[in-house]
């Protein structure tokens, strides 16, 4: 009994641990891209024994900062609400991954871990049903702050947020038809199955269209550029522009955490997950019959959870190349794009994948 | 179990008295906030999941979002400062009473003579095939109905805004008819 305890705890800790780490490994990554995309050479002065590592301790220094500033509070602010709101931000962020496979299960003995938190039999509701309580952050820090330019970016970021929130979940809906289930686990299983003997049925193969209308809308959920305009941290003012300190730092740390989160999801949805093509249970199935290849348990759970990690840090790269190389949205633009185009092609996706689905069974 | 159930159950009814009770409409709504995801909470306890995640994900996740997103507009200082209560208790008694009443008696029905399904304890009834199939069998109907009446709420709300938007007839409207990328061109040097 004790033991299952120890397990899920266990499990809870390393997924905890390397989303806030990955996080905060972000903003160093995404400093020393931009610099890489610009032609600059980034951050390099933080040193630990004379040595720089190539800016890594400036994520430290970053930490250092965060906690020992003032904490301030604006004058007329709702104290309660705006202490509430970044843990409002934070908490959806952190709480999503529980619902997402990092790998198939794992055998010790008599002993079978599945190599995830919680194999809800609603996980994906699961997760839109969490990551739509992310805007209450964003709206409370704007109510709170008793800061008209704060109110406004509240304002702005949540009527985006609602907009893609929509797509995001229509683009989904075809994904579901096509593995028939809602358990992530069961639908990244189903992703190992071969089209015509040798191409992996991964979701970008079968529903190509979803995988870019989902990335646009969890991009604008995420808030950041090309949809930053709740923020706008260059010219406009965003909706923490009275947030100092680690209350700062949390709403900045979700931002990251949720980098990471759209990734996995993506991955989950429409990259297969931890699935690594032509590998099962018991080694590789080559097609083509090029035979089997037989490997241990142990390596291929290593190579599975391998494959979910890399597969996700390419996701983040790609996240912060986009972030780096377009400019940003006008307001008006976001709205046309979230209710005239993304909308209508999610129907229209959704109404093909019906017809097709049907068509074959 | 049962710990969780009183948890929830205190928590939710208390909050749901706070709803109406608070002054600042913003604290009613966060309330309220606090109550629905109670009743997600009690519905997970049930074993419906699928109820419980909708619970949050329309309620918590959208309808309120709504609200507060019209709260954010709205003049807080005198919106604080308005008259809470309407003269009507007496029909509110009544209406109360009389909805409080019928909801004891489908309760006690429901479970006066009940049995759980031979299949229950293999095939829970909260999955998302389980829910799914009830909706597009034995609950076809209302299911239908239902959306019916969404559909007629949604072309209502576009008729209100529609008529608003031309009665403002407003003189710019030649600009903001060109896609927005041509918008740029057009203004005067």
């Amino acid at each position: 009994m004790w033991v299952d305890v120890l397990i899920i705890l266990l499990k809870v800790l390393v997924v905890l641990l390397a989303l806030i780490h990955l996080g905060a490994l972000l903003t160093w990554a995404e400093r020393k891209q931009s610099a890489a995309i610009q032609d600059r050479i980034g951050p390099n002065r933080a040193r630990i024994a004379g040595r720089a590592a190539m800016g890594l301790f400036h994520a430290i220094a970053d930490g250092i900062k965060m906690v020992t500033k003032e904490d301030f509070v604006p004058a007329g602010a709702h104290r309660t609400l705006h202490t509430l709101a970044p843990a409002a931000a934070l908490f959806p962020a952190l709480v999503v991954f529980a619902a997402i496979p990092f790998g198939d299960v794992l055998r010790i003995g008599e002993r079978v871990i599945p190599l995830q938190i919680a194999d809800l039999n609603v996980g994906i509701v699961y997760i839109f049903a969490i990551s739509s309580m992310a805007v209450y952050g964003t709206m409370l820090a704007g109510w709170a702050s008793n800061n008209n330019y704060a109110l406004l970016g509240g304002l702005r970021a949540s009527s985006q947020m609602i907009s893609y929130e929509i797509t995001m979940g229509l683009s989904i809906i075809g994904v579901l038809m096509i593995y028939e289930t809602a358990q992530l686990n069961v639908i990244v299983q189903k992703q190992g199955e071969l089209l015509w003997g040798f191409l992996p049925k991964w979701g970008i193969v079968v529903q190509p269209v979803a995988f870019f209308l989902f990335l646009a809308a969890a991009m604008a959920e995420n808030k950041r550029v090309p949809f930053d305009l709740p923020e706008g941290e260059s010219e406009i003012i965003g909706y923490f522009v009275e947030y100092s300190s680690m209350k700062f730092a949390m709403f900045f740390l979700a931002e990251f955490v949720e980098i990471v989160i759209v990734s996995g999801l993506v991955v989950t949805l429409f990259f297969g997950g931890w699935q690594v093509p032509y590998l099962y249970a018991d080694g590789f199935h080559w097609p083509f019959g090029w035979g089997v290849w037989q490997l241990p348990h142990l390596l291929v759970v290593l190579l599975q959870v391998a494959s979910f990690g890399f597969k996700v840090l390419v996701g983040c790269w790609v996240l912060l190349t986009v972030r780096w190389t377009l400019p940003r949205f006008r307001y008006d633009q976001v709205m046309h794009l979230g209710w005239k185009i993304l909308l209508e092609l999610a129907f229209v996706n959704l109404l093909i994948t019906a017809v097709v689905v049907l068509l074959i069974t | 179990m049962v710990f969780f159930f009183l948890l929830f159950a205190i928590v939710g009814l208390a909050s749901a008295v706070m709803v109406v009770t608070r002054k600042n409409v913003m604290h009613a709504a966060l309330f309220l906030l606090l109550t629905f995801a109670c009743v997600g909470a009690t519905y997970v306890m049930l074993r419906a999941e699928v109820l419980a995640a909708v619970q949050v994900l329309v309620y918590a996740g959208a309808v309120m979002v709504l609200f507060l997103f019209a709260i954010l507009l709205v003049n807080m200082p005198e919106a604080v400062r308005l008259r809470q209560w309407t003269r009507q208790s007496t029909v509110a008694v009544v209406l109360a009473g009389l909805t409080g009443l019928w909801l004891i008696i489908a309760t006690v029905r429901a479970f006066t003579g009940f049995a759980a399904p031979p299949e229950a304890a293999t095939q829970p009834l909260g999955t998302p095939r389980a829910i799914g199939e009830a909706l597009f069998s034995d609950y076809v109907l209302p299911f239908e109905i239902a959306s019916l009446i969404l559909l007629a709420a949604m072309v209502g709300a576009i008729v209100l805004a529609r008529e608003t938007a031309r009665e403002e007839e407003r003189p710019d409207e030649a600009l903001t008819d060109l896609p927005p990328d041509t918008q740029e061109d057009q203004q005067p040097v």
